[in-house]
């Protein structure tokens, strides 16, 4: 993997800015090639940001574990991941995925790939990429009354949704399951409904009861906890219907 | 910078041209002055500033100023639709900068509604943690200035109508960013 992701910074180019989440696991090489360093929420503004360096002259290469559809971004595009399930929605929406066998392989790839373009660097190639997992649906006509909205980003999105099916079971009925970009509680929109669930990668989880912003909040931290201490947690603060 | 704006400008001229309206006073301030690092004759010059703009209003006044300087707004600038994609093109072209050498800037004119736009105050905190001192914003109104304060940025506001307030807020805002001259439209 750190082999891949060196071979990728060589292909790239110098002077070469990447930009990526505070979490950029198995790019190290990838990042330590780069010119330039930025930390940014959200792959949409990472992409936004290597637009703007494409704009000044410069190559520049963002991080992803997700994109937008092709159509939404700049046609210049290049994204490096790891997730399988990323490259195949990618493949969907419209980008063209290289997935590499060797680093040896990578500028050529590239060089011939139409952008926007995403680069997949995974420790084992040879696996059949699974199809993209379903996303949560992005809802936001929720009904009032006594219902849930779960809201959650990054890795947290997928635990939210387990603990949406989670929730039903106890007959709490969830008006909405939405992605969002959280980097704080601060980012999480508001809401209907009784509860609010928000989870996000970095922010530890939050129960939040009644209407924003009057309402108590209750932190249950994700960092480091097991996945099923937070839904313990959470179920506990959320009484069944 | 060896001369202050103020030493340069027509003040009269930038007055009359903005007439107190915040986007025009800001785009006159940036291109009448010659603040703006841009050559009609060599649109691809690689050491020209980059500007990226938000908002109709912004967008038509600074069309108007780079006319009447004689280049064509359509290469000079860039247009985005929202706030956040406006000031993520801006950052990235202020790192872009910093690879240069730092001898261009990346400028960032954005409409009154484009800080409605969550996501900019996103790319606003990125940019601080970057310190992108390449990047400077010019906004229309002063209703999220405590919010660019928030999110670690120097703020400068002007009245329009006072085009030597105004250049001497940008005069500071070039010396240290990322900075953001907010322009009112009283006084």
């Amino acid at each position: 993997m750190g082999e891949m992701a060196a071979a990728a910074a060589a292909a790239i180019g110098h002077p070469f800015v990447a930009v990526t989440g505070r979490r950029w696991p198995g790019m190290q090489s990838l990042v330590e090639g780069a010119s330039l360093h930025l930390i940014a929420p959200g792959p949409t503004t990472r992409l936004g940001i290597a637009a703007g360096v494409r704009l000044g002259g410069h190559a520049a290469v963002t991080v992803v574990d997700r994109v937008p559809r092709a159509a939404e971004v700049d046609p210049g595009c290049l994204a490096v991941t790891t997730s399988a399930h990323c490259a195949a929605a990618a493949a969907l929406d419209g980008w063209s995925v290289v997935q590499p066998w060797r680093g040896a392989d990578i500028a050529p790839l590239l060089d011939a790939a139409a952008r926007p373009a995403v680069l997949v660097l995974a420790a084992a190639t040879d696996v059949d990429v699974p199809a993209p997992a379903p996303t949560p649906r992005p809802v936001r006509d929720w009904a009032d009354g006594h219902l849930a909205t779960l809201i959650a980003s990054g890795p947290a999105v997928a635990l939210m949704v387990r603990l949406s099916q989670r929730l039903l079971t106890r007959g709490v009925e969830v008006a909405a399951v939405e992605r969002a970009i959280l980097t704080s509680p601060q980012h999480a929109p508001l809401a209907g409904g009784t509860h609010l669930l928000v989870a996000g990668a970095d922010t530890g989880a939050l129960v939040r009861q009644g209407h924003w912003p009057d309402s108590p909040v209750h932190a249950v931290p994700l960092s480091g906890a097991t996945e099923a201490d937070l839904v313990g947690a959470v179920l506990a603060l959320v009484p069944a219907a | 910078m060896s001369r202050s704006l103020l030493d340069r400008a027509d003040l009269a001229l930038l007055r009359q041209v903005s007439a107190g309206r915040p986007t025009v006073a800001l785009a006159a301030g940036l291109v009448d002055t010659g603040l703006l690092q841009f050559d009609p004759d060599d649109p691809g010059w690689p050491d020209r500033d980059r500007v990226v703009v938000c908002g109709q209003e912004a967008a038509a006044a600074l069309r108007e100023r780079v006319a009447a300087a004689g280049g064509d707004a359509a290469v000079v600038a860039t247009e985005a639709a929202l706030g956040g994609d406006a000031l993520a093109l801006a950052l990235g072209a202020a790192l872009a900068s910093r690879l240069d050498g730092s001898v261009w800037r990346s400028w960032c004119l954005l409409g009154e509604d484009a800080v409605d736009d969550g996501r900019l105050w996103e790319v606003a905190t990125a940019a601080r943690e970057a310190r992108a001192d390449m990047l400077t914003v010019l906004g229309a109104g002063t209703a999220a200035a405590a919010l660019w304060h928030a999110c670690g940025w120097t703020v400068h506001t002007a009245p329009a109508g006072d085009p030597a307030w105004l250049l001497g807020a940008l005069d500071h805002a070039v010396a240290a960013g990322p900075a953001v001259v907010l322009a009112t439209a009283d006084g």
